[in-house]
């Protein structure tokens, strides 16, 4: 399919956003004002009417500018409200759209994601992930938007409360400052009931994941229930934190929704102790009834402070994954470049977190000599993988890379290398896009399903251009589809991550031997347990650097060149 | 090895999200309905004020008067009001985390009994998303939603009833507007049904584009894909944005119709009602009323819609509740317990047994110590004769069983051992009497405190699920453990992925433990089948012959 480069450069909608949000604002006021007017104009008219009623003022009455505007504003605020909610939607839509964009490429420069196990390949942890990029996504929406407005309304309302009836205003001030008080002291429980959730949700996963996984041996120690319990207990600590935290909020409404009632009391009250009588009492009703019209809205005011601490959090979190600095993750591979030989000179061995394993390593490879990197598990074959493609850094500065006899670094390196990762993941999009191979034809196409064994998976499904996702697919068939990815790929370097793995092993070995072929005259470097090799294969072994250290045994071996062999 | 997806058919599923909503709301039946009154007190003391509000002002601008029962009763309202809200808040709040809970119950004895397999071919990552968010998604579709459901159906019944008190034709002119909105109501619901609809045929798949590409960001960045997976991510993401305002635009035609009879609603009611005032018109129930009398009319219309605005503003909880219980359906399955009421036979080995997925196995009499390996070709049973040996799996038939009289629970060691987080000395120790010194030297014997590894020695921390741990030491950890206890021993490929040193000391340690104890062993390595006490061969093709080493 068609990745249409409007994209790439589709320029950051700022400047319309704005404009969006600035009509969202002006919406929103001219609503809640309506609404407002609404009531309080309303009683005004029926005050006004009734105290003409009884008089030869009737038969003169004005009736139809005040029944026109009360009309208006009926239908202002239906209109108001629907446009309001339009224009918001459409502004934070838009704002979505680029913070997705960004985000997307920060996350694409973070150190983790070249690391170890990709947190957020696991479901749950992805799910939290984008709860925090909704609830930063929809902050203008859910707390600015409805702020301001409220704000506003209830400071205009204030004014002319004040200008009016200051004793009302005197009581609107007092609760005011009673609300504030207030707000100042729950809201920090709010957040803190928000980060017991949290915590509570992410403890349970994190055990749960420790107790799913190891249900056989739970089981037949007896300890099943036990572990089960202690891995769901966290979850009841957080519906429980959740239960608080609504009580807080609650709290909030109700102080917030009394003291608007309280007020409009208190309008009447002043208005009437000032010594008001008859048409003079007119304002009072209709401010009276517009700042019960406010309240009404009271019930917004958890959810903007609900809205604000999750959105704060939600920052917090996604700070996690800082952007490596100068790291550009769209660096488009020099593709053309041949390489003919990749050398590693004195490299230190490390784990995953980039833990020296002692001992270093030297070896070569050459377009047509495969290098099989093997050992057993946790001898840092990976890690030795991810470094010649330049995700990870050598650990200790010593060690060097040379690409055709020339010191390699990090960034060359990883413009060179096509890297197929153990745990390859599918996306979900068609099997097309899966394959990462924008030019090539559907024959090549075809050509690489074939290679690995998918061809007729394929095509049973569809084609090319069918959906697939990860579910839909077995272990043994997403690791194949990533194999066809390494086969279309046009860069010199081939690096492959057990690609062995999930597979039986004649379907195995008949799968590298066509890479093998394909790669020719390529650098072709994996990693294997040997044990898994077929006998050709460990026949053809030659151990260059056969090195053991304490507890590790990591040997290094070439294949020798198919010539060779035959 | 392929991962399917099991899902039964639509309408099994809509009715299983229906039983979980109904099997929580019998728990917590009593208790909403109590809530229930209590929101209705709560709404009818909120109008009570407001009327009461208005009544005094009516009695101030029209006849000039001070009525200060009425500021009294106004006061009280309020008082009780805002009390009146507390504690429905609070009782909401509780019955809504008692639902919850209750479903997190159930999922608990259902993961607590349901057979190993089926628990642990649950797909991991889904199950705890859904754990951590889903209950309390249907405990609110079960109380909040209920609660606003109920409130429609009951109060502008309510209200009406009380503008009958003061006009009845203006109540009348209210009920009979209701299915004006209904059928309005019902239009634009329809069309919004089938637009969402279409968006989900055709869009559906855009919503999770940007989920699904985090997820896979290390897969295209190994394969210099970023570029290309950019520019498409934005263009879908803003395709569907637009596509999502389209249907934004109908969908909120359905509140914007409330709004509209809402406002509407005051608007005609006050013109009509000042036209009487003035005399100008003379329509019954609309004439020759006092003010605070249409005052009331007034303030009492537009609570005749808010509760069908409240519950129109609770779509999304409907929704997600809907989709929660769905995916939730699995907590309902029979938890196992008639299961449990028939234990297989029990013999110290097998007789006659037949194992699932394996077949047959020939009999065979376990000694209380020794070192028994099950050997046979990679999916030929060894693993499943030993969980069924160790009772995690039944058998098609037979008895079978670990001997009885031995000392000790039973210790399992393979590489998806039980890891919560710690030090490695806890995890090795967890549940065994040991002297610092066993464990240390266990652990020194199988090779765990070589600090390149796993720095710290025994006090090196460890992850809860072991993420920092290879397959080899994850099987090294659960042997040392393993070793330290008294029971029967069974191990799962103990040195499976092991370098030959290590693996060496291994099969030691197993020897040893042997002369006291019983070890029982899956395994193909030849060293250590050869220094078994006797072997059981394991395989679909063999009948189960049985021979002595």
């Amino acid at each position: 399919m068609k990745a249409g480069r409007a994209g790439a450069d589709m320029p950051v909608s700022g400047s319309s956003s704005r404009r969006s949000w600035r009509l969202a604002i002006g919406l929103a006021f001219f609503a809640l004002i309506c609404g407002v007017l609404l009531v309080g104009v309303s009683v005004w008219f029926l005050g006004a009417v009734a105290l003409a009623g009884g008089t030869a003022a009737a038969l003169t009455f004005n009736f139809h500018h005040p029944a026109a505007l009360i009309r208006f504003l009926a239908i202002a605020r239906t209109g108001g409200k629907y446009g309001e909610r339009l224009a918001g939607h459409r502004a934070a839509l838009q704002d979505q759209v680029d913070r997705r964009r960004k985000l997307f490429r920060a996350m694409a420069s973070a150190p983790d994601v070249r690391r170890a196990g990709w947190q957020l390949a696991r479901e749950d942890r992805l799910t939290d992930y984008i709860d925090d990029v909704e609830d930063l996504d929809y902050r203008k929406l859910r707390v600015d938007l409805p702020a301001v407005t409220l704000i506003a309304a209830a400071a205009a309302l204030f004014l002319m409360t004040l200008w009016l009836y200051p004793l009302a205003a005197l009581v609107a001030a007092l609760s005011g400052l009673a609300l504030s008080l207030m707000l100042r002291r729950i809201a920090p429980s709010i957040d803190r009931y928000a980060d017991t959730m949290r915590m509570g949700r992410r403890c349970a996963a994190s055990r749960l994941g420790a107790t799913l996984c190891a249900f056989t041996p739970l089981t037949a120690e007896g300890e099943r229930g036990a572990r089960v319990e202690w891995s769901i207990a966290p979850l009841g600590v957080a519906i429980d934190a959740e239960q608080s935290q609504s009580r807080a909020l609650s709290l909030i409404d109700n102080a917030f929704s009394c003291a608007g009632l309280l007020v409009g009391l208190s309008v009447v009250l002043a208005a009437w102790f000032a010594g008001l009588r008859g048409t003079d009492l007119l304002p009072a009703g209709f401010l009276a009834f517009a700042w019960i019209a406010l309240s009404d809205h009271a019930n917004a005011i958890s959810k903007i402070c609900l809205g604000h601490v999750r959105a704060g959090a939600a920052q917090t979190q996604l700070g996690a994954y800082p952007a490596a600095a100068g790291d550009d993750a769209g660096a488009v591979a020099s593709v053309g470049n041949s390489v003919s030989e990749l050398s590693i000179a004195d490299l230190p061995l490390s784990t995953p977190d980039g833990r020296r394993l002692g001992g270093r390593i030297s070896a070569d490879a050459r377009a047509g000599r495969p290098m099989i990197i093997s050992g057993p598990s946790g001898c840092g074959k990976t890690t030795l993988l991810k470094t010649i493609a330049g995700w990870l850094e050598a650990a200790g500065s010593s060690g060097e890379i040379l690409v055709d006899g020339a010191i390699a670094d990090k960034a060359e390196r990883r413009a060179l290398v096509h890297l197929g990762l153990h745990d390859a993941a599918v996306l979900h999009d068609t099997i097309r896009e899966n394959l990462f191979a924008s030019g090539a034809s559907d024959a090549d196409l075809w050509e690489a399903l074939n290679a690995v064994e998918l061809a007729d998976r394929v095509r049973h499904a569809g084609g090319l251009e069918s959906w697939v996702a990860q579910i839909n697919l077995s272990l043994g068939e997403a690791h194949r589809l990533a194999l066809a990815r390494a086969w279309l790929s046009n860069l010199p370097v081939i690096a492959l991550d057990e690609p062995e793995a999930h597979l039986d092993r004649d379907q195995a070995i008949r799968i590298l031997d066509r890479l093998e072929e394909r790669f020719a005259d390529r650098v072709l470097i994996y990693t294997s347990h040997s044990e898994l090799l077929d006998k050709k294969r460990r026949d053809l072994m030659i151990s260059v650097a056969p090195w053991s250290v304490i507890g590790l045994a990591l040997v290094l071996t070439f294949l020798r060149p198919r010539e060779d062999a035959l | 090895m392929g991962i399917v997806m099991r899902r039964p058919a639509t309408s099994g599923r809509v009715e299983q999200e229906q039983l979980l909503i109904s099997r929580v709301a019998q728990g917590i039946s009593s208790q909403r309905y109590r809530l229930l009154a209590l929101n209705l007190a709560r709404h009818f003391l909120k109008i009570t004020f407001v009327l009461c509000l208005g009544i005094i002002a009516a009695c101030m601008i029209e006849q000039g008067v001070f009525v200060a029962e009425l500021v009294f009763s106004a006061c009280a309202a309020l008082l009780l009001f805002s009390l009146v809200t507390y504690v429905a808040e609070l009782k909401l709040a509780e019955v809504e985390a008692e639902a919850a809970r209750t479903i997190l119950d159930r999922a608990r004895s259902v993961l607590v009994a349901a057979p190993a397999r089926e628990a642990e071919s649950m797909p991991r990552g889904k199950t705890i998303a859904q754990l951590q968010r889903h209950p309390v998604a249907v405990a609110r579709l079960c109380v909040s939603h209920w609660l606003a459901r109920m409130n429609m159906a009951v109060m502008p019944m309510f209200v009406a009833a009380a503008i009958a008190l003061v006009s009845w034709q203006a109540a009348l002119a209210l009920i009979l507007g209701t299915p004006v909105m209904i059928s309005f109501f019902a239009l634009v619901g329809g069309k919004i049904h089938e637009k969402a609809q279409a968006q989900e045929k055709s869009f559906g798949r855009l919503s999770t584009q940007f989920s699904d590409r985090i997820r896979t960001l290390p897969t295209i960045l190994a394969n210099q894909a970023f570029a290309r997976e950019d520019a498409k991510l934005g263009e879908r993401m803003q395709n569907y944005s637009s596509r999502t305002l389209s249907t934004l635009s109908v969908a909120f035609l359905n509140s914007a119709i409330l709004d509209f009879f809402s406002s509407l609603s005051i608007a005609m009611l006050a013109v009509f009602l000042g036209l009487g005032h003035l005399g100008l018109a003379q329509l019954p129930g609309f004439y020759d009323l006092a003010l605070w009398q249409s005052l009331a009319i007034l303030i009492l219309a537009p609570e005749y819609f808010a509760p069908l605005r409240r519950f129109a503003e609770q779509y999304h909880l409907k929704a997600e509740g809907d989709a929660a219980a769905e995916a939730l359906g699995w907590v309902l399955k029979s938890d196992g317990s008639d299961d449990a009421a028939s234990p297989p036979m029990r013999h110290a080995g097998a007789k006659g047994l037949v194992l699932q997925f394996a077949g047959p196995v020939a009999d065979f009499t376990l000694p209380e110590q020794g070192l028994v390996v099950l050997a046979g070709p990679s999916g030929g049973g060894k693993s499943m004769l030993l969980k069924t040996l160790a009772g995690v799996e039944r058998p098609v038939r037979g008895a079978t069983g670990l001997p009885t009289g031995v000392s000790g629970p039973v210790a399992w060691a393979s590489v998806d051992t039980f890891i919560p987080g710690g030090t490695l000395e806890e995890i090795v120790s967890r549940g065994r009497q040991a002297e610092a010194a066993d464990v240390h030297r266990i652990a020194a014997a199988l090779d765990l405190l070589d600090a390149r590894y796993l720095p710290g020695g025994l006090n090196a921390q460890v992850t809860e699920g072991g993420e920092n741990l290879s397959g080899g030491q994850r099987m090294r950890i659960a042997l040392a453990r393993g070793l330290m206890g008294g029971g029967p021993l069974l191990c799962d490929e103990p040195t499976a992925k092991i370098d030959p040193k290590t693996a060496g000391r291994i099969r030691q340690e197993l020897a040893q433990a042997a002369e006291t104890r019983l070890v029982i062993a899956a395994t193909h390595d030849p060293a250590l089948i050869e220094l078994a006490d006797m072997c059981i061969d394991v395989s679909a093709a063999s009948n189960g012959r049985e021979m002595v080493a």
